[in-house]
């Protein structure tokens, strides 16, 4: 032991209420207060007599808690300079009851105390453990990278600006995608990204929404590095702490400008469309109208009319008059060799097949055919003017054989009456 | 029997246009008073042809009123945008298309009673 506290104060030394040790200047433990023991988890006699840093070792494993160097310092310099020194919290880990070291926070003060001829005698060594402290603080920088980290990843512009509008935060997006710097956007030039015929909205809204303490929404157009504005959905909104008071303000600007211009778009081509539409059906209000007036013609027409379609020469549309030449036979969708073997038998369907192959017209002039007009087997002499035309389908391909003429027979007959 | 088929198909090309016109105003598209009022072309469309042609049919009167459903909505979400609450009026047309669903189910059973 190198020496010893004055007996007549030792008592009253050891019991001050607070973590307190004695060392000598050589920085030998002389005695320590209760509380200190208790908080540096130690015996008095484990201590007294000892070097500091050999009843409180370095956590080697630990990089942070390597301050053995600067607590020594502080220690030596108090020594040295006949001054206080004072540390701010270091970590300085210390081994627990069960021997291993638990992660401890320090905040140091150490001063002289001085004999008659002004050398020193004493070092007072005060630690003070602000663990709990710093372990609070460290979980609060670390909560507030979480949040700035998850700020920075999101793909929206994010900025934040105090009660007054000023603004204090922008996330990396918004560097990235203005190319702008943090001392530019920080001098209060955001606006310059703004294009300038939405600038005044914008802060017209910025300024009714700060005064009266609501959130704002704008759609702006915000440039980008090559100097292109897109169009941004843009959100305010005001953060209050538990009185109710406006801490900060959030914003947020998503990018609009695919969407908008995907919906306007699809705008105009519905328009389109719905006007096209509009003209299809005139047309076919008009077609029809045509077309039911060509159908009355041709069915009240006095010259009998029939529509054969196709290369089989179905029977599709015949009017009145061809009726008569076959009264009382259905013969609508029957082809001519089907429902009119005579005739095959007399060589018109083989006429027909050359009509529809080459699209020459047939013209027959007051010929005979025989007919078996009831369907009774009964072949009746009909002299007939008639022509053969093929019908072409939109493509221009054969679609079908027009028949025209009438009945001279009956004509004749009509004419000596 | 083509031409109702016709008809129905114009409603639904005008029903697609009206909600794609409420869509593009709600994303910064020009405004037209008329399109929105009595020129709506779906509310001509029940008035021109609609009334005279199809108010026997039984699901008419349900496709009316989905239209005016759908078109009170519409104003809605457009009257949104303009005060401002922009995201509010783009989550409307959630609600709004879903209107859209039911009109043109409602429209396309109308229609197959003239589908052969």
């Amino acid at each position: 032991m190198k020496d010893k506290l004055p007996s007549e104060l030792h008592q009253l030394l050891i019991h001050i209420p607070d973590t307190i040790a004695y060392l000598t200047p050589d920085l030998y433990f002389l005695d320590a207060t209760d509380d200190y023991l208790s908080v540096m988890m130690k015996q008095r006699d484990e201590i007294i007599g000892k070097h500091v840093f050999e009843v409180f070792p370095d956590h080697e494993t630990a990089i942070n808690s390597v301050n053995r160097k600067k607590v020594r310092k502080c220690l030596e310099a108090a020594a040295e300079t006949k001054q206080g020194q004072f540390l701010s919290a270091l970590r300085y880990d210390m081994r627990k009851e069960d021997g291993v070291f638990g992660e401890r926070y320090w905040e140091v003060k150490a001063k002289p105390v001085l004999d008659r001829a002004g050398n020193v005698q004493y070092l007072v060594f005060k630690p003070n453990d602000v663990t709990e402290r710093e372990i609070s603080k460290q979980a609060l920088i670390s909560e507030e990278n979480k949040y700035r980290f998850l700020l920075n990843s999101l793909p929206q512009l994010i900025y934040t600006t105090d009660a007054a509008g000023s603004p204090t935060f922008f996330n990396q997006r918004w560097y990235t995608y203005t190319g702008s710097t943090a001392e530019l956007l920080g001098n209060d030039n955001w606006g310059s990204y703004i294009h300038p015929d939405d600038l005044a909205k914008v802060k017209e809204k910025s300024k009714y929404a700060i005064e009266n303490g609501t959130e704002f929404q704008a759609e702006l157009r915000i440039k980008n590095t090559q100097g292109t504005y897109r169009w941004f959905l843009t959100r305010s909104t005001p953060m209050r702490d538990q009185s109710g008071e406006i801490i900060t303000r959030v914003g947020s600007s998503v990018d609009i400008q695919a969407t908008r211009e995907l919906v306007q778009e699809l705008e105009q081509s519905y328009q389109q469309l719905s006007d096209m539409s509009d003209q299809v059906m005139e047309g076919y209000r008009k077609a029809e109208s045509e077309r039911k007036t060509l159908h009355n013609l041709i069915m009240k027409a006095p010259v009998f009319f029939c529509v054969l379609r196709g290369p089989e020469h179905r029977y599709e549309l015949m009017n009145e008059q061809y009726q008569k030449l076959f009264p009382n036979r259905d013969l609508i969708g029957q082809s001519v060799a089907e429902a009119l073997p005579e005739v095959a038998e007399q060589g018109f369907v083989k006429v027909l097949d050359g009509v529809y192959a080459t699209g020459k017209e047939y013209i027959a002039e007051c010929i005979s055919v025989k007919l078996d007009r009831y369907g009774n087997g009964k072949l009746e002499d009909m002299t007939l003017t008639f022509m053969y035309q093929t019908i072409y389908d939109e493509n221009n391909k054969p679609s079908g054989i027009m028949v025209c003429g009438f009945n001279v027979g009956e004509q004749v007959r009509s004419t000596n009456k | 029997m083509e031409l109702a088929i016709l008809d129905f198909q114009q409603l639904r090309i005008k029903h697609i246009a009206y909600k794609s016109k409420v869509r593009s105003v709600l994303y910064g598209g020009s405004y037209e008073n008329g399109y929105f009022q009595n020129s709506n072309p779906v509310a001509l469309w029940f008035i021109e042809t609609g009334n005279l042609k199809y108010r026997h049919e039984p699901r008419f009167e349900k496709l009316k009123k989905l239209h005016q459903q759908f078109s009170k909505l519409s104003e809605e979400l457009v009257a949104i945008y303009q005060n401002d609450l922009i995201e509010q009026a783009h989550n409307g047309l959630v609600d709004l298309n879903a209107l859209s669903d039911l009109f043109l189910q409602e429209l396309a059973a109308a229609e197959q009673v003239y589908i052969r």
